[in-house]
């Protein structure tokens, strides 16, 4: 079954490499208006249960309903990525205006629950923007709903000492409805995604 | 051997540097210099991210076997492998920086990882030592820069100007 999903997920973005590709040179017929990949309906938000920082439940699809909805996988002793993709969310975030910021929301789920306890993961996100929520969970609900995504986690097997957990690096954008919208790859930048949220909020409207 | 679009100019440009190797080669010496190199203040207090830009203008190639720092526990070297949307850290014992050539750690890539660093600042500098196989140690002061360009703190003053508008 995992399997099965992996491939699916593996196939959707090698899917979404072309589509990207095809994006970068607008051809007749692909004329999307995203900087982000669009991957409408390629996913839904499982309705999973998950753990917020101030240690309420939090369904990821019943709670996110009605809010445009960003979600990211990753780990806070993550040096690099992670860091560096929420700080370019948190760019993007301030350049919205106040009634825009109150339609949209980011989500972070920890790939790695064993050392992002609530109170680390509050305190890493906060050095980002204070609204962003962090969720936390078993490791089968957190791993099937990256794999219901299409995000794949890769966790070692000895989890002792400055372990590595190798994740995917995607940001996904969800419609109010649940319904995956967007992808940002890794490295999209802050004002794209900007250009972005404001075209979805629009939508919305 | 010789690739065939080599020019007489090249040919010379690659006596001239060999020559330079060799020569550099006898001194044992490489000519390695650090720049660029930055801290970025950890969101985590139990890690942080290093960055910076190795220089080798000498003709012998040089390796960097590993880097130090007073400033944390451990300076581990790892690099990005990105598999599709996958991100993958993988640790690296050394680096090689060939003769001429420029090494970047950079965010996406080859960065520096300073477990349990101490508490920094914006604007704190942090020495990195780099140990390489041919010159030897190499200290540099990287600069504390904050999380989120331009933003000191919680939040950032352009949030303020932008409130009212849209």
């Amino acid at each position: 079954m995992r399997t099965i999903t992996t491939v699916i997920a593996g196939g959707l973005a090698l899917l979404a490499m072309l589509t990207g590709c095809a994006q970068q040179q607008p051809s007749p017929g692909d004329e999307s208006p995203y900087n982000g990949t669009e991957i409408t309906g390629a996913f839904t938000l499982p309705d999973a249960t998950f753990t917020t920082t101030e240690g309420e439940d939090y369904n990821l699809k019943q709670d996110s309903a009605g809010t445009l909805t960003a979600v990211f996988f990753g780990f806070t002793n993550c040096p690099d990525i992670c860091p560096t993709t929420m700080a370019d969310i948190s760019q993007a975030v301030e350049k919205l205006s106040a009634e825009q910021r109150e339609h949209f929301q980011v989500i972070f789920v920890t790939a790695d629950p064993q050392r992002d306890d609530t109170e680390v993961m509050r305190m890493w996100l906060d050095s980002f923007d204070s609204s962003f929520i962090g969720l936390t969970g078993e490791l089968a609900t957190i791993d099937a709903a990256a794999a219901d995504l299409g995000v794949s986690i890769e966790r070692s097997e000895d989890r002792s000492g400055d372990y590595q957990v190798g994740h995917g690096s995607q940001v996904l954008l969800f419609s109010p409805e649940g319904r995956s919208q967007l992808m940002w790859r890794y490295g999209t930048e802050p004002a794209a995604m900007t250009e972005d949220l404001r075209m979805l909020l629009e939508q919305e409207a | 051997m010789r690739n065939t679009t080599t020019s007489t100019a090249g040919v010379r440009g690659g006596a001239a540097l060999l020559a330079l190797a060799l020569l550099t080669a006898c001194q044992s010496t490489s000519e390695i210099s650090v720049s660029e190199a930055v801290v970025r203040l950890p969101a985590n207090p139990d890690v942080a991210a290093g960055y910076l830009t190795i220089d080798n203008s000498g003709g012998a190639g040089d390796t960097l076997t590993g880097v130090t720092s007073e400033a944390a526990r451990e300076v581990q070297m790892h690099d990005t492998v990105h598999d599709d949307d996958m991100a993958q850290m993988q640790r690296q014992d050394e680096i090689a920086v060939g003769g001429g050539e420029t090494v970047r750690f950079e965010s996406g890539g080859l960065h520096l990882m300073l477990l349990e660093p101490d508490e920094l600042q914006v604007g704190d500098t942090v020495p990195l030592r780099l140990r390489f196989r041919e010159a030897g140690e190499v200290t540099v002061e990287a600069t504390v820069q904050e999380q989120v360009p331009g933003m000191d703190g919680a939040q950032n003053m352009d949030h303020m100007g932008e409130m009212g508008g849209m």
